[in-house]
């Protein structure tokens, strides 16, 4: 289970980044991202609670990264 | 002078080194004990709440600033406040705002460095020090090393030397030269090495008790106590904020301040706080605890501000292959913290330029001098008095990394969100991909942002008040800090170096403003616009 958690988590972060579509980078980073991550730290022991809470927090974050950093990439090799 | 000004080379040069300045010590080493001491999981929810409400606006706000401002051939933050403040006041009382926000940018800048560079020297020390595997003997009790260490006037001198020197290297480079380059290299190596780090950690397993294991580290850090949730957390939510952003310093408008005058703001300013928050939430929750939990238990990771010169050291030298990793582990503060250093560097180095016509190459040095003149008090407590309080560091802390942050940060908010109102809206959104909201402008970033910020500013001072901080008796200062009594003319010595280094701000921001806008601060209206 954490392995599969974990392939879902690096998936989901991974698709996030190079997707252009904000809904789907929400989907992608956050839904799927923060489920695999939650699975993986319950697998390994971690209680629900904490690892509910965990999940959240770094879903956000992936998802925020995702929602930006490449986006301002895009737009720096555009030429704007 | 604005035809003249250096400018960011590419976009991803520039967020990297943004993310250089926030990224730094308290990322890694502050965040942790803060979030494990302050409930934990539920620690989170004012984070979120204080990064929303405080963190991003202020981001905005301030990136807005500097943009302004290096349009207008300035890189420090006085003449930026008296741009935006003469949008809503008279000239005269704009250059009285401004002075007022320079003064505390001035005085952050100047003492937050002079105690921050000799933090970075400490990092540079241990990071020989773990390659060389000076503390691996397991006779070696890491808290006295750590005595001895600052107590050692070659060790303090010659890496807080280097790191100085590295520092003003960079700087006297440039913008695209020096800081972006840098920072370009920099960066990857601190998120490469994080990424390492935590991994390691996580996967430790359980070494020395099978209940002390990684994972409940992390269960530890992440677990919502919510009896411990008060308004005493909140408040170390919101202080972390400040912190960790690098927000109230000057330093985010002095960096955007070399920005062309059309370049992106908002969508700049939400990656800086990204990547930020990757390195903090991410990589800083998840290495200093789980390692100190599983080798240590509770009660390692309790040590707080200890635990990475004091503890961790403890578990390098158990650890196969400690050298390599406690090296990589002070080696990652090293660059977190210079990263961030050579912000305030580069603040010193525009002032400079600006105000006394020094050029960019000797400013730097000049820059590297002054910290170093004013941090040797700092240096030289230890080693002269043979104490480990360190308590004019502490006291420099006090007003200056806790408090002056927060007051900057509510003067900033006020004049460009406030003040200013939709103009700065407008201003904020100009060449933005993402826009601003107005309704989130008007309802977040110009009532209830201040506003938070005030809240905290009333508690903080009550606080403070409560516990003695505003007295000037010897005996009552090393009483509200917890240091040895002997200590008393250091913890005054502090305080004046302060009163003086403000008196200093107001005045050379004033003359700042005044070399600019003279004229249209005697004519009482706006004369000069780009």
């Amino acid at each position: 289970m954490a392995w599969i958690g974990l392939i879902l988590f690096l998936a989901g972060v991974a698709y996030g980044w190079v997707a252009s579509n904000v809904w789907v980078k929400l989907v992608s980073a956050f839904i799927v991202g923060g489920i695999g991550w939650y699975m993986t730290m319950t697998a390994l022991g971690m209680s629900k609670s904490s690892a509910a809470f965990m999940a959240l927090a770094w879903a956000f974050i992936f998802w925020f990264v995702d929602a930006t950093v490449p986006t301002l990439t895009t737009i720096d090799s555009a030429g704007k | 002078m604005a035809e003249t000004r250096d400018t960011w080379g590419t976009k991803i040069g520039l967020i990297l080194a943004m993310a250089g300045n926030a990224v730094g010590l308290g990322n890694f080493w502050r965040f942790p004990y803060q979030a494990a001491s302050n409930g934990g999981g539920s620690f989170m929810i004012p984070y979120f709440f204080a990064l929303f409400l405080l963190g991003i606006p202020l981001m905005l706000v301030e990136w807005t600033q500097g943009r302004t401002g290096g349009k207008y051939g300035h890189g420090t933050v006085a003449p930026m406040l008296y741009l935006h403040a003469r949008e809503a006041v008279s000239p005269s009382a704009a250059a009285i705002i401004g002075a007022l926000g320079g003064m505390f940018a001035f005085s952050v800048m100047a003492l937050l460095t002079s105690y921050y560079s000799q933090i970075i020297g400490w990092t540079l020390g241990y990071s020989y020090l773990s390659l060389t595997g000076a503390y691996m003997d397991k006779a070696v009790n890491t808290g006295q090393f750590f005595v001895n260490y600052i107590q050692n006037p070659v060790y303090v001198f010659v890496f807080w030397g280097i790191a100085l020197v590295l520092m003003a290297y960079t700087v006297s480079g440039g913008v695209q030269g020096g800081i972006e380059k840098w920072a370009s290299v920099m960066m990857p190596i601190l998120y490469v090495f994080g990424v390492i780090l935590a991994i390691r950690a996580i996967t430790l397993g359980a070494p020395v008790k099978p209940e002390w294991s990684a994972i409940k580290g992390l269960d530890y850090l992440w677990e919502p106590r919510w009896a411990d949730l008060t308004w005493k957390s909140a408040l170390a939510a919101a202080g972390q904020i400040f912190f960790t952003l690098s927000v109230g310093m000057g330093i985010i408008q002095n960096y955007a301040s070399y920005l062309k005058p059309d370049d992106d703001i908002v969508l700049s300013g939400l990656a800086t706080v990204s990547l930020n928050e990757f390195a903090e939430v991410i990589l800083g929750g998840s290495i200093a605890i789980p390692i100190a939990y599983a080798y240590l238990g509770p009660k390692g990771v309790g040590a707080g501000v200890g635990l990475s010169f004091i503890s961790l050291p403890n578990v390098f030298r158990d650890l196969p292959g400690g050298q390599l990793w406690g090296a990589m582990w002070f080696f990652l503060l090293f660059i977190a913290g210079f990263t961030s250093a050579i912000a305030m560097f580069n603040y010193l180095a525009a002032m400079l330029e600006e105000d006394a016509g020094i050029n960019r190459r000797v400013g730097a040095y000049v820059a590297a001098l002054t910290f170093f003149i004013i941090g040797l008090p700092v240096a030289l407590e230890p080693i002269l008095t043979k104490t480990a309080d360190l308590a004019y560091l502490t006291e420099l802390d006090n007003w200056v990394g806790s408090y002056f942050l927060v007051v900057l940060g509510l003067i900033e908010v006020l004049v460009t969100a406030t003040m200013w109102g939709h103009g700065a809206w407008e201003e904020m959104n100009r060449g933005a991909y993402v826009k601003v909201p107005k309704w989130y402008f008007d309802i977040f970033m110009r009532w209830i942002t201040p506003i938070y910020i005030a809240v905290i500013l009333f508690f903080s001072t009550l606080d403070y008040a409560k516990g003695g901080y505003f007295s000037f008796n010897p005996d009552t200062l090393v009483k509200y800090l917890g240091v040895d009594p002997k200590l008393g003319p250091w913890v005054l010595t502090a305080r004046i170096v302060i009163i003086v280094v403000l008196v200093i701000g107001f005045f050379v921001s004033y003359k700042s403003i005044k070399r600019s806008y003279g004229e249209e601060i005697a004519q009482g209206k706006v004369l000069i616009r780009r």
